[in-house]
């Protein structure tokens, strides 16, 4: 009989192909509808930011991770993903210095800093968005950044609208406008059905918690509708605040991602919950007109915190002592020395 | 493999293909090879030597307490030495070589079992090589420990595919029934005697046995684990619980209790094992019966699965077994099954960080906050890991079955308890000096 050499490794000897590979294929998938009505909408200059967000992402990933002497990470995906959230929530013209100082500052200061994938401690989209739109905010909103375009429907972003002009302006923007993404800002921020039906996409996949991104929708209802009964005449109702601006996309793409978001139920419902209800104050006290970066920002701070509510492990995990090696493996046949 | 819910609930269920009903008896192999001690335990002195011939069901080993290990073939006794266990620590072994059809050593019933007494039970039993928890009058002052009182029979098996201990209640549940009575005879009449059964067998285990206490589990490999089963009967945790019956409560399998059952009313010792086994070239699992000491390598050649080089041979489960490293393996009274997987399926396990997803933390069953205690123990953090609760993990695997970033998850709980124990010993040596 002619040998056989098998292998020999400790369990568990299968696995359910999940992969994180897989995960960023669904999130680009999800996303692609959004990015695809963006492009139609603002023309070629949506196309060339894009692009160039996603290659300049990619790109410095490998030099970092070179230049560090770790590992290449290209190939999960991540950075491919959050260059194209970041192209997504910038407006069509942006300069292309602009889009790759962005990209730069989220993969090496956001992301690559702290050790990569896994170990930032905020999101890195939301760090390279929150540098770029506090160093340069008028190439970022749409007063300035969105003259040379020509549109269809209102020219001004429907939250920096509402700042100036109070909540009357929501009859501008009928609610089944925003949803079909007839409204100005990033170039894939705007489409919320295209948005939401990716996000159902990946809730249903698994790949984000649904109870983040749907308690995160929850609080802005929430928080939005007692401003409004509060004082209708100061301040706009939950549909609109859902609606218009980065909401949504925050809710499914942003807020749901995995290294800074809680793994526990609860947590999970306390973080999005908490991180919608912060929007909205943002947005109606606050100076920003959308609070969804900085709201999602802070939150993303108390994770490690919020998620210290966990159950506790059974019998305490503790290792009594004369544990002495030996392991479950011997509980498993701890059968009577051999009945 | 796995099912999913919609919105990413995740609870693993693995699926296969069914039962199949009835036990094949396999051909007897050309050798088989004995294991003449077991884990920690005292080693059985051999009282054969090599090159002696040896008829089935003859007293080969023994230990002081009268048990012992008997030849399950007829043949020529090849080899006393050091050989493997299924976890791979070096144990001594008794092989030997077949030469010829079974030529039975004469076996000697009881008779009148029903009115046998507690103390003559406990006897036969050793005789025949069933080390019972009870000991006989006599040898009671030397045993240290409590006094049983509860006894849990496992009639689940831990994973899928494995259908041996269910067997137990369906195609011989009689024998299960019968043992079960003689289990009352010895315990007594104030112990507990637990059952768990698959939670879909309940209305037969409850008919088929009585004065037992029947405790239906599910079909998830997080709830058939054998330590948390036993926790669940005993009410409290009994993980680190090493020696039987030390705390009290004695665990068996359902086979092995019918078998002592059936070979105490035969009167002869014990030579078989059922054992499922799946890989490529099955339809559905099979289950079989082999000779105790049978290579791996001979089952798997007669139901014709195919094994090559690179291949995992598992015995166990897939998430829970222990691959072997070769076909000569022995299948022992601990092997329910027998996994095949072929290298093109062998999932590589990374080094690449966690990133959090928490699914591991969903299906732990323990609760233990794996995605934190992993990456502790992987950057060398082991008190922390402890402290975190490393210590509780009963090794089920389903963490690492379901990590998309494929780390290692199992092996870092292990590796973060057995450093924290090593440096606990150092730390405890030094402050002796
Ligand atoms: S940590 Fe241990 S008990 Fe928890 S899922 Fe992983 S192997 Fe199972
Ligand atoms: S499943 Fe893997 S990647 Fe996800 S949290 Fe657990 S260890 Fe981290």
């Amino acid at each position: 009989m002619n040998r056989v050499v098998l292998s020999v490794a400790m369990g568990p000897h299968i696995h359910d192909g999940s992969h994180v590979y897989r995960i960023m294929a669904g999130y680009v998938a999800a996303l692609m509808p959004a990015a695809v009505w963006g492009c139609v909408h603002y023309g070629m200059p949506a196309v060339r930011t894009l692009l160039l967000a996603v290659g300049s992402a990619v790109v410095w990933e490998g030099l970092a991770r070179r230049f560090l002497g770790r590992d290449q990470t290209i190939h999960d995906g991540s950075a491919l993903v959050q260059g194209l959230l970041m192209g997504m929530m910038l407006p069509a013209n942006t300069p292309w210095w602009l889009i790759i100082v962005g990209t730069f500052l989220m993969i090496f200061i956001g992301k690559q800093l702290f050790g990569g994938i896994g170990c930032y401690p905020l999101n890195p989209v939301l760090i390279g968005y929150a540098i770029l739109s506090v160093s340069w905010p008028m190439r970022l909103s749409s007063h300035f950044a969105l003259v040379d375009l020509t549109l269809k429907g209102p020219v001004l972003e429907p939250l920096a609208a509402l700042k100036s002009y109070g909540p009357s302006v929501a009859e501008v923007y009928p609610p089944l406008n925003l949803l079909l993404g007839l409204q100005t800002g990033g170039i894939g921020t705007g489409a919320v059905g295209l948005l939401a039906l990716g996000g159902i996409f990946l809730m249903a996949r698994g790949d984000i918690s649904w109870r983040v991104s749907l308690s995160f929708l929850l609080g802005v209802a929430v928080a939005a509708s007692i401003f409004h009964v509060i004082s209708p005449s100061r301040f706009a109702g939950a549909a609109f605040h859902i609606l218009a601006g980065t909401t949504v996309f925050g809710a499914f793409f942003l807020a749901s991602d995995y290294t800074t978001t809680p793994v526990y139920p609860l947590p999970r419902l306390i973080y999005g919950f908490g991180t919608g209800v912060l929007i909205v104050l943002i947005r109606n006290l606050g100076a920003y007109p959308d609070g969804t970066v900085f709201g999602i920002l802070i939150l993303n701070l108390f994770h490690p915190l919020i998620d210290r509510i966990r159950p506790s492990v059974v019998g305490g995990g503790v290792l009594r002592s004369g544990w002495r090696g030996c392991s479950p493996h011997q509980v498993r046949s701890s059968r009577s020395p051999h009945m | 493999m796995i099912r999913k819910f919609f919105f990413g609930f995740s609870k693993p269920k693995i699926r296969f293909e069914g039962w199949e009903g009835g036990v094949e008896t396999l051909p007897l192999p050309e050798r088989v090879t004995l294991p003449l001690s077991q884990g920690r335990q005292m080693p059985f002195k051999p009282v054969v030597e090599v090159g002696e011939r040896v008829k089935t069901g003859q007293f080969i080993a023994q230990l002081p307490d009268r048990t012992g290990v008997h030849a399950t073939v007829t043949g020529i006794v090849e080899s006393i030495g050091p050989g493997y266990n299924r976890e791979g620590e070096e144990i001594l072994t008794l092989s030997i070589h077949r030469d010829s059809d079974d030529e039975m050593v004469p076996s000697r019933p009881i008779e009148r079992l029903e009115e046998a007494g507690r103390e003559e039970l406990i006897g036969v039993l050793a005789e025949l090589g069933f080390a019972s928890p009870w000991k006989p009058e006599e040898l009671k002052g030397r045993s240290e420990g409590p006094s049983i009182d509860t006894v849990v029979v496992l009639a689940v098996d831990e994973e899928p595919p494995i259908s041996v201990q269910r067997r137990f209640l369906t195609e011989f549940g009689e024998d299960l029934a019968d043992s079960i009575k003689g289990i009352r005879r010895m315990a007594g009449e104030e112990a507990r005697i637990v059952v768990a059964v698959p939670e879909e067998m309940k209305d037969r285990a409850e008919a088929l046995l009585e004065g037992v206490e029947v405790l239906p589990v599910g079909n998830s490999p997080a709830q058939t684990n054998r330590a948390l089963l036993v926790s669940r009967v005993v009410g409290e945790r009994v993980g680190y619980v090493c020696a039987p019956g030390s705390n009290g409560v004695v665990v068996f399998s359902a086979e092995d209790i019918a078998f002592a059952g059936r070979c105490l009313r035969m009167g002869k010792p014990r030579t078989n094992k059922l054992v499922t086994v799946w890989g490529p070239g099955l339809q559905r699992p099979k289950t079989v019966k082999v000779r105790l000491g049978t290579p791996v390598g001979h089952v798997l050649s007669c139901l014709g699965v195919q094994v090559g080089s690179g291949d995992r041979v598992i015995f166990g489960g897939p998430l829970m077994g222990y691959a072997q490293p070769d076909l000569d393996a022995p299948i022992t009274r601990e092997t329910d099954g027998v996994t095949v997987i072929p290298s093109n399926e062998v999932v590589p396990f990374s080094d690449a960080p966690c990133i959090n997803c928490g699914r591991c933390v969903e299906v732990c069953p323990v609760f233990i906050p794996v995605n934190l205690v992993g990456r502790y123990a992987e950057f060398g953090f082991f008190e922390k890991a402890v402290s975190m609760g490393s210590g509780a993990c009963v090794e089920c695997g389903l963490c690492a079955y379901v990590c998309p970033s494929r780390r290692p998850l199992v092996q870092y709980m292990r590796f973060a308890n057995k450093e924290y124990i090593q440096r606990q010993e150092e730390s405890a040596q030094q402050e002796g000096e």
